[in-house]
């Protein structure tokens, strides 16, 4: 459970107090606060349980001799003299995670439409695109954009040929889900739609695109959350300085990769921690509207 | 008098089953026709031929001068479709409310993207035909909190405020829950009233007996019998029609 899942707990709670009326109580409210009561004393044994297992982890990294059970020392000076220079890279990995998403997105979209259509060309590319790249590893793909293309004379700035290569490879996928949405807008609303008099076009951008999209907003969020991961792989070529490039730099070179790889981790478990409430906000924000 | 809609000729075909033989049949300028007939006889069928959400295997419609022969292609047919739908509204057994948009919108997008016309406009507009079926008091919620019948009236209003000159009502009431159903008959009893060309497929023979001018009657992808509903009512000639007025008798929907 992410931590702010928690904080949003505590609230709730809050408000039932403050809520309580003085009238009695009848059996089936009575019911209901057992259940409320059972839930919240499950959510706060699970947030106890999460700050145990978090105390537990720090524990084991302190360099602490406890009961004659010596943990892990980390090199504290290295970390203070490095932090710096690692979190220096969060803003290329937030930047490369945006732009490839926003590619992905405008493939993801693209891709779908043309399964839907009945020209066959067309039909083919999409089917084409998504089989090649779903086909092939996302590792090999982004060596293909950094090492394979300049010996064609085509030499991109690397921050574009990570996005390039983590837009593509996950267009292909989030194809899926936007072909999802689009098929869960029932045949009912385009006829509605066609016996208004609507264009075809026009239907698509009036009826059909926008419940799709609403569909497809928070599995798109998940991949967003995926990708961020990801763009750690970019690292490999060397030519964009985000958080996995920063990390294994400085931990190579002092041989404290150690310190230098908890740091990074801690960076990207804090950031898909913060997407994820975010995402969870969105997601309800959405499922309160007109489904 | 000159019919607002003409079939003539029509044949639909699914794959090989042949679910429309050969209509022929006119509707006059304000009238009300029910269509009944068991489920599979192909009155829906027909019904969704003449705003082409089916098209027609081969046959011609006419609704208001716009004629369109079935089974064609290009650009000119798919422009006469869309004249043929601008003077046709449509209301769905599964009502088919936009979800995204709240009632008026709904109500109003019709108008607003088809016509072009001007929104103030169409909202004075969308405003009085929600009125006119009762739902104005529900213009800005949104369709899901909307019951059965509330929706469907709706649907009837947002088909109105594209000004048709004919309606059509594909079992309106078959999704409803049956308290339900009253509300929507009434208005659409008060749109017949009011003069609307009406085409219903339905299974309320009450409505049929008590608001229609004629009833035609469905049975294989035939029209089996066409005449005014007392006649009709008192003395089916075919067979199939009286087992149909019996079974609805019996049940006594």
């Amino acid at each position: 459970m992410p931590l702010p899942f928690i904080f949003w707990e505590w609230r709730v709670g809050m408000n039932l107090f403050t809520k309580r009326p003085d009238t009695p109580k009848s059996q089936a409210e009575l019911i209901y606060d057992a259940i409320q009561r059972k839930e919240r004393q499950f959510r706060g044994n699970v947030a106890l349980s999460w700050i145990f297992l978090l105390l537990f982890l720090i524990f084991l990294f302190s360099g602490s001799d406890v009961l004659g059970i010596q943990t892990i020392q980390l090199d504290t000076e290295f970390i203070k003299e490095n932090l710096v220079f690692i979190a220096g890279g969060l803003g290329e990995t937030i930047r490369i995670s945006l732009l490839s998403i926003m590619l992905a997105t405008l493939l993801a979209l693209l891709a779908a439409l043309g399964r839907l259509s009945t020209f066959p060309p067309v039909y083919a590319l999409s089917t084409f695109y998504v089989s090649l790249i779903r086909g092939t590893p996302l590792y090999l793909q982004i060596f293909f954009f950094f090492l394979a293309l300049p010996q064609l004379g085509i030499i991109l700035p690397g921050l574009w040929a990570g996005v390039l290569a983590l837009g593509l490879n996950y267009g292909a996928y989030m194809s899926e889900i936007f072909r999802a949405g689009l098929s869960s807008v029932g045949k009912g609303q385009r006829e509605a739609a066609m016996a208004l008099g609507m264009t075809p076009g026009k239907t698509m951008t009036r009826i059909v695109l926008p419940q799709a999209l609403r569909f497809a907003i928070p599995p798109t969020g998940n991949e967003f959350i995926a990708m961020t991961k990801d763009s750690a792989l970019v690292s490999a070529t060397g030519f964009v300085h985000e958080l996995m490039w920063r990390a294994t730099k400085v931990g190579r070179a002092q041989f404290h990769s150690l310190e230098a790889l908890i740091m990074a981790a801690m960076f990207y478990w804090v950031m898909t921690l913060i997407l994820s409430y975010l995402q969870s906000r969105i997601e309800a924000r959405l499922s309160k509207g007109d489904r | 008098m000159v019919p607002i809609i003409k079939i003539s000729n029509l044949d639909k075909y699914f794959g090989r089953l042949h679910v429309l033989k050969n209509i022929s049949i006119e509707v006059q300028p304000r009238e009300v026709v029910c269509i009944i007939g068991r489920s599979g006889s192909g009155k829906s069928t027909l019904l969704r031929c003449i705003n082409f959400l089916e098209e027609p295997s081969a046959g011609e419609i006419e609704v208001d001068g716009v004629r369109v022969e079935g089974g064609e292609k290009g650009k000119r047919h798919r422009q006469l479709i869309r004249d043929v739908r601008l003077k046709t509204g449509m209301v769905f057994q599964e009502f088919n409310l936009f979800p995204h948009m709240s009632v008026l919108d709904n109500v109003i997008e019709g108008p607003v993207t088809v016509k072009g016309m001007d929104r103030a406009k169409a909202r004075e507009l969308g405003e009085a035909n929600l009125d006119r079926v009762g739902m104005l008091f529900k213009k800005d919620e949104y369709p899901n909190r909307l019951s059965g019948g509330q929706k469907q009236r709706v649907a009837i209003a947002r088909a109105l405020t594209m000004e048709p000159r004919v309606m059509l009502f594909d079992e309106p009431t078959s999704a409803l829950d049956p308290e339900l159903i009253g509300e929507v008959l009434s208005a659409m009893k008060k749109l017949a009233l009011e003069g609307m060309t009406m085409l219903v497929v339905t299974h309320e023979m009450g409505f049929a007996r008590d608001v229609a001018d004629r009833v035609v009657v469905m049975a294989e992808g035939e029209l089996i019998e066409d005449s005014n509903p007392d006649e009709l009512f008192a003395n089916p000639r075919d067979p199939r029609t009286k087992a149909l007025i019996d079974r609805y008798r019996t049940g006594e929907r």
